[in-house]
This record gives structure tokens, C-alpha cells and sequence, in this order.
């Protein structure tokens, strides 16, 4: 179990027949969606699933950085039942924080429970597209996490970008190109979705999730 | 001097952005107070602020997104508050989120799988039965009736009924027959439970949706509910989203591939008497018209209006009448 390299703090790896990602297990002994656990020495490690996480694909696709640092404040949304967020909760540890929004009742109830167990995950159940709207429940965040299957993901990123991250923050956002647009080629749906970001922020950098995840994309982004 | 509430509390900035001022929320307050700021009321923590300062700008509202990014630092150290009122907040609203038509919802897909259960178990028990009594098997097509008739009527009333000399079935031993009986007893009280939810089912329909009910019929309703995913979809449907609800395989087949695979002309709605006793040729009009009429029932249900399914109704009859 090595550390992974010092753009990336909290994430570890272990290479055997392939790579594969860990995360230190901030609940030693728990599982949070059924996946592997390691013991080396006194730490407990948590697998991370390339295939069921984007931020875990991006990496594999060795993207250059994240900017994701331990301590961080995190806005994730599109929460979902929390497979990304528990790495995350893993990545920033105790004293950072992940605000978990997600807009469905029903996969929010998984999300409290996990957020009863791990104390640094607050679970928001609102609509990521009005960001006005749920003002109230979050703080200025280090870290913009942003992965819903909806249209008009890019105008969302930056909506919430614009309001609740610092300056200078680094803002991760994946894109869904069958949820843009069912008819158009990815390819066409990411230099769009590319285009918009460019006017608001640095894009910094860009990977294509294959074989991982089809049809999606991912764009690491700083705020000006 | 600015004013600023978020769900742990009320603050008081100075010019500086520095917290002057502040009251924090015990978590009944922040449920509370942070439904009155998703409606943009102003709370009475905020009023007293507002008698004591003069001069003082309310933040929550204001589209200077400079001065809300210097507030919004202030409340990092916050993270602990947030934690629990978030919590306490979701899992209200986690409450709430629940309606009657998730509970319509849940009943029809019950009564589906009961459906479904209850074929494969009659199946293999019409196989198992046939060894014993193969003739009254072959006679009775309806399966409710048959694991009734089964379970009432030993086999030598049976064979009187239907006058059979010599039957191929041969005579199983009693502890044989239990186990075929025990399946029996089974399925026949998954039956009577699935009826017991299709009168309930009903009860929730004319509960929450007496229009839907009366034009469409409680299973035809609550499929449509079902597929549209909650009664408020339903209602931002037009009427042609409503006619092909449940036929999407079809319809998207036929939007890749326009020369060879036709539009479908209904989804759920096909199952609608009105349909099915009538022509053919006509059902694609039949159910053009059906689905106009559901799309109005299903807005007077929303808006809570009165009842006027059985106009409604009417008026699909009447036009069926003219299409003849």
C-alpha cells in the first residue's frame, strides 16, 4: 500500500496483475456498499471501485490533479446513496467536511445513514439547479464535486461554482453526454460543454472515462 | 450593516463582513426557520435585528454575489451546527416526501408481482394436481376457480360433476396429497390478499384521484401514476405522453427506425374496456380520445377540482358513438 504521489494526498494504491485505488477506512470495520476491505499493519483500507466511482476512473485515466486536499470543505452533488462521497469522507478525513446534495427522497435515506456513521458527510436533500434555493444549508466549500445526470450540466456547475466556492478553488464536474443530449455524438456534447466552462473558469484538465464509464467525460476546473 | 439567517442561525455583519451580532437556533427552530426562508419569509429572529439596526441590508436575498462570497467564508467554522441541523432538516423532509400516490404506487406494483407470483405457483400446481385428477384440470380454465374447486370438492363429487367413468388420474396417497394441497392452500391465500389490496387500491384512487378513477379505472390509474412516476409528472404530461405511456420500446423503435417499425398507437391504456370491446381499427382513435379525456381528470385531481369523471367518461363514449 503506497501512497499514490503528493498531487493526490489520502489516496493510495497497490499494483499487482492491475492498479487499484484505496482510501484509508475512516470507520474501521464497516463496509459501505459492499466493497473490499484491507488490512496492512494498523491501517484498514477501503477498495475503491473504478466502475462504480468517477473520481476513481479519472484517476486510473491518470488525470493530471485533482485538487482535492485532506481537510477540505466539499459540495458534492448529485450525492446519490453516497459510494463516491464515503471516499471522499475518507479523502478529507475527520476535520474536513462534504455537504451531500442530492435531489431524490429515496436515495437520500441511504445517505443519512451513512452520514450518522461518518460525521463529516451533511446530507442536503434539494435541487442542485437552483442553488438559491439551498443557500441556507451550506458554507463556502474548497471543493466543487459535481456529478448529475441531467441537462444543462455545465450551466449547474457554474451556478454553483459562481456562489458557493472559494476563489481560486478547484471544481471537478462530470458530464454525462447521453443526459445533454441523446442524439449528438459525445464528442460534440464535450467540446460544448467545454466551451461554456472556458468562458467562466480555467479548465485544467480532461479525460474521457472509457472503458470505465461510456459516454462520459470529466473536466477538472479552477475557479478565476 | 448586513443581516444574514442560514439553517444554524441568524447573524449580524458589519461593514468589515466581521459577525457583530448572533443567534443560534436549537433544531426545532432551524425545521422551522429554514422552511420560512425556502418560501423567502422573514423570521422573527431577523425582525428584532431589523428594529434594533438601522440601515441594515438583508443579504438572503441580494443578487450582489461579491458581498454574499464575503459571507459566506464566515460560516466554515460552522461545520459541526450544519451537521446536525442538516440532518435533522433531511430527515423531515425524507418524512414528508412521502404521499399518497408513492403509496398508490407501491400498491399497484404489489398487486403486478402477486400477478406474477401467483401464475408461476398455479402453474405448477395444475401440473402437480393433473397426476391425480387430470380431467377437471383440463376442464377449468380459470385458475382462481381452479385451486378453488381443488381445495372444496374431493375428487369422487368431482368426478359425479362431470361424468367421468374412469379417469387417467391415478389415486395418490393421502400424504402425497397434502403436499399438493398444502400449495393449494397457499396460492389460494395469496388470491384472497391480493384482493384484499386491489379494494384497497380502489379506496386510494377515489381517495386521491376520483376523476382518474371514473375515466380510466383504478388498475389502468394507478399503472399510468406509476409509469409517470409520481401524480404531479403525470399531470405536466400532454395527452399524447399519457397515450403512449408504457409503450416506450415501441415508440423508440419506431423514432431510430421510421420506414420500417410504425408509431405504436397506446401504451397502458390498451387494456381499457373501452378499447377492448370495440373494433380494432378504431383502438388507435379510441385511444387518442381516452388519453385527452385522462389528461384533463388527471389536472382536476391535482388542482383538487370537482368531480367530473363520469362527464368525462361520457364524453369519450359519445365520441366513440360518432367515430362508428
Amino acid at each position: 500500500m503506497k501512497l499514490l504521489n503528493n498531487k493526490f494526498p489520502g489516496i493510495y494504491y497497490e499494483k499487482r496483475k492491475r492498479m487499484r485505488l484505496y482510501t484509508k477506512n475512516l470507520t474501521p470495520g464497516e463496509k459501505v456498499y459492499g466493497e473490499r476491505l484491507k488490512r496492512k499493519k494498523d491501517e484498514e483500507y477501503r477498495e475503491w471501485d473504478p466502475r462504480r466511482s468517477k473520481l476513481a476512473a479519472a484517476i486510473l485515466k491518470r488525470i493530471s490533479q485533482v485538487g482535492l486536499n485532506v481537510n477540505d470543505s466539499v459540495l458534492y452533488l448529485g450525492a446519490s446513496t453516497g459510494t463516491t462521497v464515503s471516499h471522499i469522507s475518507d479523502i478529507v478525513g475527520d476535520k474536513g467536511f462534504i455537504f451531500a446534495l442530492d435531489f431524490a427522497p429515496r436515495v437520500m435515506r441511504d445517505l443519512v445513514f451513512l452520514s450518522e456513521k461518518r460525521k463529516n458527510i451533511a446530507p442536503v436533500l434539494a435541487d442542485a439547479t437552483q442553488p438559491r434555493k439551498f443557500l441556507h444549508l451550506v458554507s463556502e466549500v474548497d471543493f466543487l464535486y459535481q456529478d448529475v445526470a441531467q441537462k444543462n450540466q455545465a450551466e449547474i456547475f457554474i451556478k454553483n461554482a459562481s456562489t458557493f466556492l472559494k476563489p481560486g478553488g478547484f471544481a471537478f464536474l462530470c458530464v454525462k453526454s447521453r443526459s445533454e443530449d441523446v442524439t449528438k455524438s459525445p464528442k460534440k456534447v464535450y467540446s460544448k460543454v467545454r466551451d461554456k466552462l472556458e468562458k467562466e473558469m480555467i479548465v485544467a484538465d480532461f479525460r474521457i472515462l472509457d472503458p470505465y464509464e461510456k459516454d462520459h467525460c470529466v473536466f477538472i476546473c479552477k475557479k478565476k | 450593516m448586513y443581516l444574514y439567517s442560514n439553517c444554524v442561525g441568524t447573524f449580524v455583519f458589519n461593514q468589515n463582513f466581521h459577525i457583530r451580532e448572533k443567534v443560534y437556533f436549537s433544531k426545532q427552530e432551524s425545521l422551522k426557520n429554514s422552511r420560512l426562508i425556502e418560501k423567502g419569509k422573514i423570521l422573527d429572529s431577523e425582525k428584532k435585528f431589523l428594529d434594533k439596526f438601522k440601515n441594515i441590508e438583508n443579504l438572503r436575498k441580494t443578487k450582489d454575489k461579491n458581498k454574499l462570497a464575503r459571507v459566506l467564508p464566515k460560516f466554515r467554522k460552522f461545520h459541526k451546527k450544519f451537521y446536525e441541523k442538516n440532518i435533522f432538516i433531511t430527515k423531515n423532509k425524507i418524512r414528508e416526501s412521502v404521499t399518497k400516490d408513492l403509496l398508490i404506487i407501491q400498491t399497484i406494483s404489489s398487486i403486478e408481482e402477486y400477478n406474477k407470483v401467483i401464475n408461476m405457483l398455479v402453474k405448477r400446481l395444475r401440473e402437480w394436481y393433473a397426476y391425480y385428477f387430470p380431467e377437471i384440470e383440463e376442464k377449468t380454465e380459470d385458475n382462481e376457480k381452479f385451486v378453488d374447486i381443488i381445495l372444496k370438492k374431493s375428487k369422487s363429487n368431482l368426478k359425479k360433476e362431470l361424468n367421468v367413468g374412469f379417469s387417467m388420474g391415478k389415486d395418490i396417497e393421502q400424504k402425497d396429497l397434502d403436499a399438493i394441497f398444502e400449495l393449494g392452500g397457499q396460492i389460494s391465500s395469496l388470491y384472497s390478499s391480493k384482493n384484499k389490496q386491489e379494494i384497497y387500491l380502489e379506496k386510494l384512487m377515489l381517495e386521491r384521484c376520483p376523476n382518474l378513477d371514473a375515466v380510466a379505472g383504478t388498475t389502468i390509474g394507478a399503472k399510468l401514476i406509476s409509469l409517470a412516476g409520481s401524480l404531479r409528472r403525470l399531470v405536466m404530461f400532454p395527452a399524447s405522453t399519457v397515450q403512449l405511456l408504457g409503450a416506450e420500446k415501441a415508440l423508440f423503435r419506431h423514432m431510430r427506425n421510421k420506414k420500417r417499425y410504425l408509431p405504436p398507437k397506446h401504451g397502458v391504456i390498451v387494456q381499457h374496456p373501452l378499447i377492448q370491446q370495440n373494433k380494432k381499427s378504431l383502438s388507435g382513435k379510441i385511444a387518442r380520445t381516452l388519453a385527452d379525456k385522462i389528461a384533463l381528470a388527471v389536472k382536476i385531481d391535482y388542482f383538487k377540482g370537482d368531480f367530473k369523471g363520469k362527464e368525462l367518461r361520457k364524453e369519450v363514449e359519445d365520441k366513440i358513438k360518432e367515430m362508428k
